[in-house]
C-alpha cells in the first residue's frame, strides 16, 4: 500500500473501532468488580486501565501522508495500585483485624463517563467507515 | 482501422486539395487576408496527423488503463478512483478517434462530390 | 487494446473476492465460538508482496504470474487476527471492515468489467 487510499483509511478507522471496543470491555470488568473485596490473587479487585498506543501503518512508505498516520491498538491493560476506600463494617467476611475493609479502587462515575466517551468514541469510527465507503461508491460512479 | 489506412486517406486528402481543386483554390486567392502559401500548409497537416495523434493517444491510454486494471485486480494496486478515471479516459478516447474517423470519412466523402 | 483479453483477470479477481466474502461472512457468524481462528483466502501466486489484505504467496517458480484462478487460492488461518481468552480469533470490527473493503474492491471490479464490455459493444455496432 503506497498511497493513501480507500483500504488503508478502513484499516485505520476499523483499528479504532476495535481499541474502543476494547476500552468498553475494560470498562465493564471495572463496573462488574466495583464491589468485588475477594479476588484470586487476594486483597480487593484493583481498577484496570486501557492504554492505548498509536502504532504505524507504512513507516517505510514514500508518500508523506502514509509515513504519518497510525492505527490504534490497546498497548497494554494497566492495573492501578491506587488503595481503595476503606470502609468500616466489622462483620464483613474480608475485613481485617481493625474492621475496615479496602473496597476497590474503582471510581462507578468515572467509569460511566468513560463508557459513554468510548461509547461515542465508537459511533464516529463507524460514522468515519460510512463515509470512506460514501467515497468509494462515489468514486466507483465515475465509471458508471 | 489501422494507421495505415488513415494515413492512407489523409493522402488522398492531400491529392485532391491542392492539383484537382484549382478552380476552388484561385477562387480562395481572390479572399483578402489569405495567401497560397498558408492555404496549402494548412492543407498538408491537416486532419489526418490529428487523427493518428489521436489514436495513439488512445492506444496508449488503453494500455495504461489495462495495466491499471489488472494490477487492481490482481491485488497489486489500491488506487481505486485513479483506475476508474484511467478507464475512462481510455474509452473517451476511443470514442474521439471513432468521431474522427467519421467525420473524416465524411468530408472526404464531401470532397469526392465536388471532385467529380 | 485486447478487451476480451481485459475481461478475464478482472472476471477471476471478481470469482476470488466472492469467495473470499463467503468466508468472512462465515468467520462473522463464528464470531462467539469458543476455539474457532478467523480465516482468510489468499492467492497462491508468483506475484510480489500486496496489500494489507490479501498476502500473495510465492511457492513454486512454476506458477504462472496473474491474478490467478481458483486452484490458485487457498484457505488459511488468518495468522493476524488476535487471538482471545478462549481461543476465538475473530475479532468483529477487523472482520467487518474486511467485509466492507472486500465489498468495494468487487464493485470496482464490476464496473471495470461493465465498461469494457461497452467499449465492446461500441465497436461493435461499428463506431457510432
Amino acid at each position: 500500500m503506497s498511497a493513501p487510499g480507500i483500504f488503508s483509511a478502513l484499516e485505520v478507522a476499523g483499528s479504532g473501532l476495535t481499541a474502543e471496543r476494547g476500552r468498553m470491555n475494560v470498562i465493564a470488568s471495572n463496573l462488574a468488580n466495583a464491589r468485588t473485596t475477594r479476588t484470586a490473587e487476594g486483597g480487593p479487585y484493583k481498577r484496570l486501565d486501557p492504554v492505548f498506543e498509536a502504532k504505524s501503518l507504512a513507516p517505510n512508505a514514500f508518500d508523506p501522508v502514509m509515513r504519518n498516520i497510525h492505527k490504534v491498538e490497546i498497548g497494554r491493560v494497566e492495573r492501578s495500585d491506587e488503595p481503595g476506600q476503606l470502609l468500616y463494617d466489622p462483620e464483613h467476611p474480608d475485613a481485617d483485624e481493625a474492621g475496615y475493609v479496602e473496597m476497590p479502587n474503582v471510581n462507578v462515575v468515572t467509569e460511566m463517563v468513560n463508557l459513554m466517551t468510548a461509547s461515542r468514541a465508537y459511533e464516529a469510527g463507524v460514522t468515519s467507515i460510512e463515509s470512506i465507503k460514501s467515497m468509494a461508491s462515489a468514486a466507483l460512479r465515475i465509471g458508471k | 482501422m489501422s494507421g495505415a489506412g488513415i494515413e492512407a486517406i489523409g493522402q488522398q486528402l492531400r491529392m485532391v486539395s491542392p492539383e484537382d481543386a484549382s478552380g476552388i483554390r484561385d477562387g480562395f486567392d481572390q479572399l483578402p487576408g489569405i495567401d497560397e502559401g498558408s492555404l496549402r500548409e494548412t492543407e498538408s497537416v491537416g486532419f489526418s496527423d490529428a487523427l493518428t495523434a489521436a489514436v495513439d493517444d488512445a492506444a496508449t491510454r488503453g494500455h495504461n488503463a489495462h495495466e491499471m486494471m489488472q494490477d487492481f485486480a490482481a491485488g497489486r494496486l489500491d488506487d481505486l478512483h485513479g483506475t476508474m478515471i484511467a478507464s475512462e479516459e481510455a474509452g473517451i478516447s476511443v470514442k474521439l478517434v471513432g468521431s474522427m474517423r467519421n467525420k473524416l470519412l465524411e468530408a472526404f466523402q464531401e470532397l469526392w462530390r465536388i471532385h467529380v | 487494446m485486447d478487451i476480451i483479453g481485459t475481461i478475464s483477470p478482472l472476471t477471476q479477481a471478481m470469482d476470488f473476492h466472492l469467495s473470499r466474502q463467503n468466508l468472512l461472512t462465515a468467520n462473522l457468524a463464528h464470531v462467539d465460538t469458543p476455539g474457532f481462528r478467523a480465516r482468510e483466502l489468499y492467492r497462491v501466486d508468483s506475484g510480489f508482496e500486496g496489500t494489507l489484505e490479501v498476502v500473495m504467496q510465492a511457492t513454486d517458480e512454476r506458477h504462472i504470474a496473474g491474478s490467478g484462478s481458483a486452484a490458485e487460492w487457498k484457505v488459511d488461518v488468518d495468522p493476524n487476527a488476535p487471538v482471545g481468552p478462549n481461543g476465538n480469533s475473530v475479532d468483529l470490527d477487523r472482520e467487518a471492515v474486511k467485509v466492507a473493503s472486500n465489498n468495494l474492491r468487487y464493485d470496482a471490479l464490476s464496473t471495470m468489467v461493465k465498461g469494457s464490455l461497452q467499449g465492446l459493444r461500441w465497436a461493435a455496432q461499428d463506431g457510432r
